[in-house]
């Protein structure tokens, strides 16, 4: 099962990375929007991406939109994962087709209850 | 804005804990050291509002190398600003959110400065913590419209082929992403 991290931070793919690669997941990465198209167009059934609201080239809520736009990716859950915290932003995501919402900051165990929510299923639980 | 250093300090030790374990201890403002980096995001609303976190190299680094899970010194300066910037997007996000404006979060910026005690203007906010037996300081301050030539580029840093500018005086069209 495979998880696509869409951050324009490093740092921030690392700690994601560390998180779900514990749960077993294959990942791959992305450090914008376009990027993370192409990403999907090598992985398409990548089960979920977790994505960054501010970004430079595309941002998380164009890529959200991308996504939805393509049939090809309808299974594919999409996880907000941002520091935005503005509630009408977040509405606008949702509308655009994301799936849930994770704020930053938030622990590893948030971030299951997020994966839970969408119904996904763990590979492996540690 | 309506933000006071409570809030401020409970949304950095929210952050640093939750994200990074990182214990902070709240200290009166010091100066520790001239050399300082220095990550900023640019709060651009009613108010445009700028958000800067402060740190040695040292303790920059260590946050970094707590970040990436590094061993000491195993990461590049890139790696390290980027972490750093990642500090300032998260404690941006939540300011904004307090603040409960409707606004748009720059991306992050990241540079070095020198001296960077004498150029808070009046009226900012700030609050520190010990951090490791360093100094981290967050400060607030309303973004500057004009600023000077030679403000601007005070502490400028050039990493690479890439031009940091100096947070301390910049319009918010100068603000521009770090790459």
């Amino acid at each position: 099962m495979q998880i696509l991290i869409v951050d324009d931070s490093t740092a921030m793919r690392k700690i994601l990375r560390r998180i779900v690669e514990t749960l077993g997941f294959k990942v791959v990465e992305a450090g914008h929007g376009i990027e993370a198209m192409q990403q999907l167009g090598s992985f398409p059934t990548t089960e979920v991406a977790l994505v960054d609201w501010n970004m430079p080239e595309m941002n998380g809520l164009d890529f959200v939109k991308a996504v939805r736009a393509n049939p090809l990716y309808e299974q594919t859950k999409l996880v907000m994962v941002t520091s935005e915290t503005d509630p009408t932003k977040m509405a606008r995501a949702m509308m655009a087709g994301a799936d849930e919402f994770l704020m930053k900051p938030f622990t590893a165990e948030m971030l299951l209850d997020k994966l839970h929510l969408i119904g996904l299923t763990m590979p492996r639980v540690c | 804005m309506q933000i006071d250093e409570q809030m401020l300090q409970q949304i950095t030790v929210d952050i640093c804990q939750t994200m990074l374990g990182l214990e902070l201890t709240p200290i009166t403002p010091d100066v520790e050291a001239a050399r300082q980096l220095v990550a900023s995001v640019e709060i651009r609303g009613v108010r445009d509002t700028i958000v800067e976190v402060l740190a040695n190299e040292h303790l920059m680094t260590s946050i970094a190398e707590v970040m990436f899970s590094s061993e000491r010194g195993s990461l590049s300066e890139n790696e390290i600003r980027d972490a750093f910037g990642e500090i300032a997007n998260m404690i941006g996000g939540n300011v904004k959110g307090v603040a409960g404006e409707e606004a748009q979060l720059s991306l992050p910026l990241v540079a070095a400065v020198e001296d960077w005690q004498n150029r808070f203007p009046h009226g900012c906010l700030r609050t520190s913590f010990d951090c490791c037996g360093s100094t981290l300081m967050i400060v607030l301050r309303e973004a500057v419209q004009q600023v000077s030539s030679a403000n601007q580029t005070a502490a400028a840093q050039i990493q690479g082929d890439r031009l940091f500018e100096c947070s301390m005086g910049f319009s918010p069209g100068t603000h521009s992403p770090v790459q």
